[in-house]
């Protein structure tokens, strides 16, 4: 094939390289994070998947269908059936009522038992991960049991009917103690031993849960099955419910990416325009000549085209290769952290990558060379015949357009679009201003300079126009290098600042109101420091402004649907902002002290507004009480959170049990155990093991975000080398005639390295200028983080810009000096 | 036997900022096939325009142009192109060879572009004829600038044009080396039996065609 020919024969004169490499670019910086995005969001969803020990959870108050289980069946899922009840547990003489578990043994699909032989142990080597579970026959017994009923591994527990040996205490389930509710004294046996044990009988309390695990799309599909099948009685769990937390953390940083990857994109598309244009410039002869040859514009057109297509898909290939390659680098050093393995990736990065590809051709490549076979043949006969190629602006619209579908494409989000292409905009427009002033400036000030600073000036006024454009190339290239450099930095401080080395990782919760001082004492003793005390009531929602809640409110509010904690509180605690209304400091002396105040989200769910009326039903007894302040707060801080919360003593005639968090160093873990032998009514939950998992992924990740930000930079520093190589021709031609004139290579080559000295000077400071900015608009309006002031911004832009441009453009230009001028004059001939 | 070229009160005007320009005026003149012809003339003359308008690279403003019989200034850039790859071949006086092609790759191209399966093979006879059989690999700048033009003419002579027309073929070449290229041209063009149009300054080579027209500010001298 003739085109094929032609492309490589291109190829090999050198003059492809630089459209080849920037949309090879472009689709690995795409691929890459493409991939990780997805892989790391499934690996996490399926990590998170084992805190429910499953991928989906129908919850319900009735036995399952049998339709259920045939149609999980016909989907290729696992499933685990599960029993929930209390019961009362002999041991001789000793008795308490359980929390019973009754699993298939299937159970768990997701995530591992923890399970030892030692009861209240902080010797991690005790413990035995398992995904097994009790025999037919057999108990297994929480810790929080043991003492209670004074049991020894060995002993034969009765649950109902049925006689079972304790074979092993439990530590730790996967769909276990990470929520308030889940906490007391729990037992694990076999499902099979349900029936000998006639514990469960007509009017008996019971949850019936269904696990699930799959493939993604058939999870998703049975999801909806069950949603269709309209029960009132179940409620559908998926991991992302169980987890919001690290949600908003995650969203975080999956926005970073878009952001990183969108810029990696933008700049391999501009170096793609420029280097295109040039390529242009250099064909037009050869278009002359194959039209003097009697080819037609149209077959010429075919001819580019088709060579076009041909380069993006091979550039297209070679990128998917590899970004895939990057992307499984990342993906192996984040594999450790991700016990529960790293699902593939599916088909849609690869179309991201190729829609990138072409889109960019279509975009950036085509736009320039797309009047190229309307070159008039006369050009052989005659240089001066004009060119009439599309105007830049033609080209910068379709550009714009094309890099703002793709933006919109790649987030789902128009307002995130037109926020970062309009900024972009904005920047360049106000750089080419600033760079013209800062040009001016620089000519008048020449005068008093030395002959290589006047004549390097005169050269970048003279070529103003193409000056001004390589500076906003610069100085656009530049900002977004600072800007992800800077943000970066300030997503991670926001992260590890939000998870401090001695960040609360123990709740002490189920104090009685009796208990409060003495254990608050004991940990004190011990030279822990328990954070605020918050008493808490358990209560239903009831009726809102005096009507009873709707089905809907109910779907829509994961808070509603099971009882809720309520609190007190005198100060506005830590993390938390009021929004709407006043806190009780201020509202003192008004009905609205008496208010309740509410978490933001589950307002929204409720439709809550200032001042509407609420009612909580808590054991029977009724509270009524009205909105007075609405509040955000940070799920991440580890702290007890609250939806509502009121002044303090409100709550004081209902049944209440208190609540802290404290830090509790790792060695001595084991102060646990006295407490919880002092008080067995007491429980302890442990978030170390969260904690850590967090801590190690956003470790991973920002590791990840640095070798993105690299490739970022790689685009960035391809656009200056398109950008310096699109004057390269004129400073050649005019370097030569320089030297037959007799000028001296140090004089041309000082000139030179002027030139791009002070345009990387230029660049960079108004880059800085820009930067800051940006940085001040992300930081309050995307991240809401506070904002300071960054002055390393403002010496690493114009002197990192001097010192970038500089090399890169003496670099680039050094055949200008070294190659003899009769040479480099014959060559542009 | 028919005339390879004729034109027909030929006249090709320009408007500039400030005037109009004629810059040739009332051409008439004829060809017959296989003939050689001189356009000589002193520099701005309009020698270059006359050359590229009998080629069908532009259109005149007024008159007609035949080539082979065939009338061109009527036909559209398609049709004029479908002739040129049918009729002509061009020599320049920038030599115009494709910088990024070897010295084969560049005679082979307007071949491989007509779908001719032999063209490498024929572009190396040809290269052979005009005795670069050694450099076939050898980029442009690294050819002197007689062996540039001698690649050039293999080139033109490769897609066997009926018509060859020649810009100042000699033009950038010293007078030694250009004797050898003019020699070449003519010893080629006679071998192949085309039409050949020359645009010279050089009164040596102009004397060696059949036919010599003399331009003088957009007229034809007698
Ligand atoms: N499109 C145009 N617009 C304005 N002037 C033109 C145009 N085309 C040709 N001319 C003018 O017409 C005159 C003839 O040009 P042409 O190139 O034909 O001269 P020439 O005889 O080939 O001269 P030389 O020997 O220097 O090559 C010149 O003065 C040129 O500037
Ligand atoms: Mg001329």
């Amino acid at each position: 094939m003739l085109s094929w020919k032609l492309l490589k024969r291109d190829w090999k004169g050198g003059q492809l390289s630089l459209i080849a490499f920037s949309l090879v670019l472009a689709v690995a910086v795409v691929t890459s994070i493409a991939m990780v995005a997805d892989r790391v969001e499934k690996a996490l969803n399926r990590e998170t998947s084992s805190f429910l020990a499953a991928d989906l959870v129908i919850n319900s108050s009735k036995a399952f269908d049998a339709s259920y289980l045939q149609h999980a069946k016909a989907k290729n899922l696992q499933t685990a059936n599960i029993l929930q009840f209390s019961s009362m547990l002999f041991n001789g003489d000793e008795s308490n009522l359980a929390s019973v578990k009754a699993v298939e043994s299937s159970y768990p699909l997701r995530g591992q038992l923890t399970v030892s032989d030692v009861a209240f142990t902080a010797d991690e080597s005790d413990w035995e991960k398992t995904t097994e579970t009790p025999k037919p026959g057999e108990v297994w017994i929480g810790e929080r049991l043991i003492p209670l009923l004074n049991i020894k591994l060995g002993d034969e527990v009765e649950i109902g009917q049925a006689k079972l040996k304790a074979t092993k205490i439990v530590v730790a389930e996967p769909d276990g103690a990470t929520g308030f509710s889940a906490f007391g004294a729990r037992v694990l046996m076999n499902m099979a031993d349900i029936e000998t044990s006639q514990v469960i009988q007509p009017g008996s309390r019971v949850r019936y849960k269904l696990l699930l695990a799959g493939e993604e799309a058939d999870v998703n599909n049975f999801s909806q099955w069950v949603k269709d099948q309209n029960s009132p009685h179940e409620r559908i769990i998926t991991p992302r419910d169980s987890q919001e937390n690290l949600q908003s953390t995650l969203d975080r940083g999956r926005q970073f990416l878009l952001l990183a990857g969108s810029v990696g994109v933008m700049l391999a598309a501009i170096a793609l325009a420029l280097a295109s244009n040039r390529y242009a410039q250099r064909h037009i002869n050869q278009v002359a000549l194959l039209k003097s040859w009697g080819q037609s514009a149209k077959q010429v057109r075919r001819l580019y085209v088709l060579q076009c297509a041909l380069l993006a898909f091979i550039a297209t290939l070679i990128g998917l290769a590899i970004g895939w390659v990057i992307h499984e680098f990342l993906m192996r050093s984040v594999s450790e952290l991700l016990p529960q393995g790293i699902p593939k990736a599916g088909y849609k990065p690869l179309l991201t990558a190729f829609v990138t590809g072409m889109s960019c051709l279509l975009g950036f490549a085509l736009p320039a060379l797309w009047h190229l076979p309307t070159v008039s043949p006369l050009r052989v006969l005659r240089r001066d015949v004009e060119v009439s190629f599309s105007s830049y602006s033609t080209r910068f619209l379709i550009g714009f357009a094309i890099i703002f579908l793709l933006v919109v494409w790649y987030s789902e989000s128009l307002s995130l679009a037109i926020y970062f292409l309009g900024g972009l905009l904005l920047v360049s427009l106000v750089t080419g201003l600033f760079g013209y002033l800062l040009l001016a400036l620089g000519k008048r000030v020449a005068h008093w300079a030395g002959s290589s600073w006047k004549l390097a000036l005169a050269n970048l006024w003279r070529r103003r126009s193409q000056t001004l454009l390589q500076m906003v190339a610069f100085s656009s290239t530049i900002l977004l290098l600072l800007v992800m450099l800077t943000v970066r930095t300030s997503l991670l401080d926001d992260w590890s600042a939000k998870m401090p080395a001695d960040a609360p990782n123990h709740f002490v919760v189920n104090v009685a109101p009796y208990e409060v001082e003495p254990v608050n004492s004991l940990l004190k003793q011990e030279n822990f420091e328990p954070q605020s005390w918050y008493s808490l009531v358990r209560a239903r929602l009831t009726q809102i402004n005096g009507v009873d809640l709707t089905e809907e409110q109910q779907r829509n509010s994961e808070s509603v649907r099971r009882e809720v904690n309520l609190s007190t509180s005198t100060e506005l605690p830590i993390d938390n902002k009021v929004l709407q209304g006043k806190w009780w400091d201020e509202l003192s002396g008004t009905p609205e002290q008496q208010g309740v105040s509410v978490e933001e989200e589950v307002a929204k769910d409720l439709g809550l507004k200032l001042g509407d009326s609420i009612s909580f039903s808590v054991g029977g007894q009724v509270l009524q009480t009205s909105v007075s302040s609405i509040r955000s707060l940070k799920w991440e801080n580890m702290q007890p959170n609250f939806y509502f919360l009121f002044p303090k003593g409100v709550l004081k005639n209902y049944p209440n049990m208190s609540i802290t968090s404290v830090y509790i160093p790792r060695q001595k873990k084991t102060v646990v155990n006295d407490v919880l032998k002092l008080y067995p009514t007491i429980a302890v939950i442990d978030l170390d093991e969260i904690i850590n998992t967090i801590k190690k992924i956003i470790d991973k990740v920002s590791l990840g975000l640095e070798l993105i930000l690299l490739l970022v930079l790689v685009c960035g520093s391809v656009v200056m080398f398109a950008a310096i190589s699109s004057s390269f021709d004129e400073r050649q031609q005019e370097s030569a005639i320089l030297r037959t004139l007799g000028s001296s290579r140090n004089t041309i080559l000082s000139v030179l390295g002027i030139e791009f000295f002070l345009l990387g000077l230029l660049s960079g400071l108004i880059a800085a200028i820009g930067a800051e900015a940006v940085i001040y608009l992300l930081q309050t309006y995307m991240f809401q983080i506070p904002h300071d002031f960054h002055p390393s911004i403002w010496l690493l832009g114009p002197l990192g810009g001097a010192f970038l441009i500089g090399v890169l453009g003496l670099w680039r230009s050094r055949e200008i000096v070294t190659v003899p001028p009769l040479q480099s004059l014959r060559a542009l001939n | 036997m028919t005339n390879a070229i004729v034109t027909n009160n030929l006249n090709e005007i320009v408007t500039t900022a400030e005037n109009e320009l004629k810059i040739l005026d009332d051409i008439n003149f004829s060809l017959t096939q296989g003939e050689s012809l001189a356009i000589v003339g002193p520099s701005g003359a309009g020698k270059s325009t006359l050359l590229g308008l009998l080629a069908g690279l532009d259109v005149p403003s007024s008159g007609e142009i035949y080539l082979s019989g065939k009338e061109i200034t009527q036909l559209d850039e398609e049709q004029r192109a479908a002739v040129r790859a049918e009729l002509v071949g061009f020599v320049f006086q920038t030599f115009q060879l494709l910088p990024s092609l070897t010295a084969l790759e560049n005679v082979a191209l307007p071949l491989e572009l007509r779908g001719d399966k032999t063209a490498e093979k024929q572009a190396r006879e040809y290269l052979e004829r005009v005795g670069l059989g050694e450099r076939l690999k050898h980029y442009p700048r690294t050819l002197s600038g007689g062996e540039q033009q001698r690649v050039a003419i293999a080139r033109a002579f490769a897609c066997k044009p009926k018509i060859l027309f020649a810009d100042e073929p000699t033009g950038n070449l010293d007078s030694v080396t250009g004797k050898k290229v003019s020699d070449l041209l003519f010893e080629i063009n006679q071998e192949s039996d085309a039409t050949l149009v020359l645009v010279t300054h050089e009164q040596r080579l102009a004397e060696r065609c059949q036919n010599i027209i003399r331009l003088d500010a957009g007229k034809i001298k007698v």
